[in-house]
């Protein structure tokens, strides 16, 4: 793993250092870094965000191109690596923050790639920079990049209803975006866990850590930038199914107590979660609130 | 689910003798809207019945503790037997407590995402859709209607309004209460409430109700007003412009947060600017009741909002 050919121990001051020069150049442009992940597959990083790029023998396979604006720099950081041509661009899901801005790194010959109901989800709520994908799946599909390949399977609604679990190969390294950022487990930044289909969210991961297994996937990275390792151990996926599950039970423990909504925040035993990167007692009171209508709605 | 003051009244009900959940106001109250059509309330909860001469149709069952009390205030008015239970979304607390009705031979009609919604997550106490459609049904029986319209995902992915008739009054559930749509939410997070469709399935129902010539809605929850007396029931009658103030709250809420988040503030910032600023006072705050909401869960509120601004969902 190498930042463009730098060990990782020069990694984080070498991302540090790529930010303050686009900021010296200009001070509307968004920190950009390139992080060489190895096996061919790269972390494009835009602004806090991070996006996969996946180098083959013939082509590159691209992930969620995130804006107009980044998908310029997400072409050029391509270019700095290979000048071979993004053929492919593989939605992780249906989100504005992720999907725009495809046509800047695939043009109209590109295939553009998501689960069906991303599709579906486009079509309802169009964005004027994302391109509606020209190739969809239903449950498990393989993009093949000669020597690399990446895999996408779907497991059901989770972080939106169409979030496509990706696996890239050879590196075996596995992308749940939104879900599973490294280092380590965490307390989700939306403290409204909007998009979040909480009565699948246990059972999406238990099928994640079965299809990891089967893989013999052993690193997972995220779409997010996160202070330390950009990967981190496939245990980490276990560990946030272990986070959910705990949250989740919680709540119900509460619930079938008859504790009111609002009452649960102060009534709830908080202690197995305070371990978790993001951990914030009000944060976490807010999510309860809506973990609450999961067992009174059944949603 | 969805009133903020009906948190008050679950929250009162434990604690409150079974004739009156809160001082004043009964636990069980059956409306005579005229027409075959009532109103009926268990706690915070509503529903509405229509009886013909050829039997009852009903709406949402509540649950099972409201099942007896529901069963027992259409034989009060009549002694045909229940021969339609119509869905109004797949939300348990709405939909569960129906097999009674289904052991007298009733059959249950929703939009086709509730049967998928209520297949996927099974309650012992949901009873499972006979029929299905996809935009629109009508229930008749006799001179008798109940018209289901379907307009996309809102509160939940298979919420319909139903206009009975001939009493031409709508029954809408948790996408805004009588007597007025600037109410606060009941679940700020908006638990399962799809915003995107938010505002249009609100103008469709604007729409329907102009060209149906409906002026009068019933809501599924008890709506609770405040006087110098304290609190009292809001009556289960409305007007349609409950439909329009609804649609408003979200236009302006969406509107505040986008312009907020497009100078750049980040969504996790938003709330607390827009609860300083005197533009949003007056354009929204200052439409709320003045009671029976906190600004606390405004802010959940607007933190939805801004992700919701972010991602388009």
């Amino acid at each position: 793993m190498t930042l463009t050919g730098l060990p990782l121990q020069f990694l984080k001051p070498a991302i540090l250092a790529a930010a303050c020069l686009c900021t010296s150049l200009s001070l509307q442009a968004a920190e950009t870094a390139t992080v060489d992940l190895g096996n061919g597959l790269y972390a494009f990083r835009y602004d806090g965000q991070q996006s996969l790029f996946l180098v083959g023998d013939d082509r590159v396979i691209a992930t969620d191109p995130l804006s107009k604006e980044a998908a310029k720099a997400y072409k050029a950081a391509i270019k700095k690596v290979t000048r071979k041509k993004v053929t492919h661009v593989a939605y992780t899901s249906s989100f504005f923050n992720r999907v725009p801005g495809g046509k800047e790194l695939a043009g109209r010959r590109g295939e553009y790639v998501a689960q069906e109901n991303c599709k579906a989800n486009l079509q309802a709520t169009p964005h004027p920079d994302a391109v509606l994908p020209t190739r969809t799946y239903t449950d498990q599909l393989s993009l093949d990049a000669g020597d690399a390949s990446l895999e996408m399977h779907y497991f059901g609604q989770s972080y939106g209803t169409c979030l496509s679990v990706m696996i890239f190969k050879p590196a075996n390294v596995m992308l749940v975006h939104g879900l599973v950022i490294p280092p380590s487990a965490r307390v989700p930044d939306d403290p409204t866990i909007a998009n979040y289909y909480l009565h699948n969210m246990v059972q999406f991961f238990v099928y994640v850590e079965e299809l990891a297994a089967a893989e013999g996937v052993t690193q997972v990275v995220g779409s997010v930038v996160t202070e330390g390792e950009p990967l981190a151990p496939v245990s980490l996926v276990t560990d946030q199914r272990v986070f959910w599950d705990t949250l989740l039970r919680i709540v119900e423990v509460e619930y079938n107590k008859k504790t009111p909504a609002q009452r649960i925040p102060k009534t709830a035993d908080m202690t197995a979660l305070e371990g978790y990167e993001g951990y914030d007692p009000e944060h976490v009171g807010t999510m309860m609130r809506r973990i609450y209508s999961l067992y009174r709605i059944g949603r | 689910m969805r009133a903020l003051s009906t948190f008050l009244v679950v929250s009162l009900l434990s604690l409150s003798a079974q004739a009156q959940f809160i001082p004043g106001i009964e636990l069980i109250q059956t409306d005579d809207l005229g027409d075959g059509l009532y109103a009926f309330r268990y706690g915070p909860y509503r529903n509405i019945f229509i009886v013909t001469d050829d039997g009852v149709i009903a709406t949402d069952p509540l649950d099972i503790k409201a099942a007896g009390p529901l069963r027992e205030a259409i034989s009060n008015v009549t002694d045909k037997p229940v021969k339609y239970v119509a869905y109004s979304h797949s939300h348990w607390d709405h939909a569960s407590g129906g097999q009674p009705l289904k052991d007298e031979g009733a059959q249950f009609v929703a939009q086709r995402e509730c049967l998928r919604n209520m297949a996927e997550t099974r309650h012992p106490d949901v009873v499972l859709p006979d029929i299905v459609f996809d935009d629109s049904y009508s229930i008749k029986l006799g001179e008798h209607s109940l018209d289901m319209y379907y307009y996309g995902p809102s509160h939940d992915d298979c919420m319909t309004v139903m206009i009975a008739k001939p009493a031409n009054i709508m029954f809408i559930v948790d996408i805004t209460s009588a007597p007025t749509g600037w109410e606060m939410e009941y679940n700020p997070t908006m638990a399962e409430g799809y915003l995107y469709n938010m505002v249009q399935y609100l103008r469709a129902v604007e729409e329907l109700a102009a060209s149906e010539g409906v002026d009068t809605i019933v809501s599924g929850h008890l709506a609770l007003g405040f006087n110098k007396q304290g609190m009292f029931a809001q009556p289960a009658t409305g007007p349609i412009d409950a439909v329009r103030e609804k649609r408003e709250f979200w236009e302006i809420l969406f509107a505040a947060v986008a312009d907020e988040m497009a100078k750049g503030t980040p969504k996790d910032e938003v709330a607390g600017v827009l609860l300083k600023s005197p533009e949003f006072k007056e354009d929204f705050i200052d439409k709320l009741p003045p009671v029976g909401w906190k600004k606390s869960e405004l802010a959940i509120l607007i933190r939805r909002v801004a992700t919701y601004t972010e991602t388009g969902r």
